[in-house]
């Protein structure tokens, strides 16, 4: 057994993934090859092979947790911190080529920014916090506000605070003219729009 | 006995444990085990399909993990349903159901031709 925790340990180890989480896999996975172990014994077997049998494929186990896994450590602040940074950046380019094809590049690139900076996950977190039971807030009841959530507006928000801002900067500078390009709302759309359909679908689920 | 299948596409395994998981806690061996008894050797469950499907399901508030001690002593994790989780088990047993029923009506027409 102590090779086979050894072997396991180099595995876990191996995985890019948060060290919090490597310990949990860890102890999980050494649970898993003890139980076929002893399930080896009981049946007259070789609990060695049964336990090296109990791993299965390694390199497909790897895929799927480091995939995974970085989801879980992903916080209401970090989920912030991201939506921040990739709403200024999304401001910045609509700003600069907003205009460019009827708008159809900004909004291109801000999709781009908005999912290169999302939490790992983005979707899964989404539906954990809208089929989570509701909370009872001060003044109604509603769905907590995870990590998804708070991405999702700040990163639609945040870019037209940042425009607002803009033409209050430019106003004070005499400049008057603010023309806001079609692309500044397609992010906000697309978050919206991403927001109904995970709300329709847990509810469906509520419901069935 | 007909030959195990080992890939089982991946709604279809998270329904099948959400199923398992009505009826009792288990951790992750026992839950495969569970499942390869009731399939009676015609499926086999693998671990690097097994353990993702359930941390997802955890990442996605459907079940819930904690630790117990194993009779030996060592740390086992045990997963439950949340209440949004037995929500989602009845879901995913009717929609499962429901392309089942498809499937044999479907292919069953084609087999009689």
């Amino acid at each position: 057994m102590v090779v086979m925790r050894d072997e396991l340990e180099r595995f876990v180890t191996s995985l890019s993934i948060p060290a919090d989480r490597k310990a949990i896999v860890l102890d999980e996975l050494a649970d898993h090859v003890a139980c076929a172990r002893e399930a080896a014994v009981r049946d007259g077997l070789d609990p060695d092979a049964a336990g090296r049998a109990a791993l299965g494929d390694l390199a497909a186990l790897r895929r799927s947790l480091e995939a995974l896994e970085p989801a879980f450590t992903i916080t209401r602040r970090n989920a912030f911190v991201r939506g921040i940074v990739a709403s200024l950046l999304v401001a910045f380019v609509i700003d600069r080529i907003g205009f460019v094809m009827l708008g159809v590049v900004g909004a291109i690139a801000a999709f781009a920014i908005a999912a290169a900076f999302a939490p790992p996950r983005v979707l899964e977190l989404l539906r954990a916090d809208l089929r989570a039971p509701p909370i009872r807030g001060r003044f109604h009841r509603g769905v907590p506000i995870g990590p998804a959530i708070v991405y999702g507006y700040t990163v639609m928000s945040g870019p037209f605070l940042v425009w607002i801002g803009l033409i209050v900067y430019r106003a004070l500078h005499g400049f008057y003219l603010a023309d806001v390009p079609n692309s500044a709302f397609a992010l906000m759309a697309a978050v919206l729009g991403v927001l109904a359909v995970e709300m329709i679908r847990a509810r469906r689920k509520a419901v069935a | 006995m007909p030959r195990a299948r080992d890939v089982v596409p991946r709604g279809a395994l998270r329904a099948l444990v959400l199923a398992v998981l009505e009826e009792a806690d288990l951790h992750g061996y026992a839950i495969g085990r569970k499942l390869e008894e009731r399939a009676r050797g015609t499926l086999r469950i693998r671990e690097g399909s097994l353990y993702p499907a359930l941390h997802e399901l955890e990442l996605e508030g459907a079940v819930e993990a904690t630790w117990k001690r194993a009779p030996d002593g060592r740390r086992r994790r045990v997963y439950s349903l949340t209440r949004a989780g037995r929500r989602s088990a009845k879901g995913a047993r009717a929609e499962w159901l429901a392309v089942a029923d498809m499937l044999q009506a479907l292919l069953a027409v084609g087999e009689r031709r």
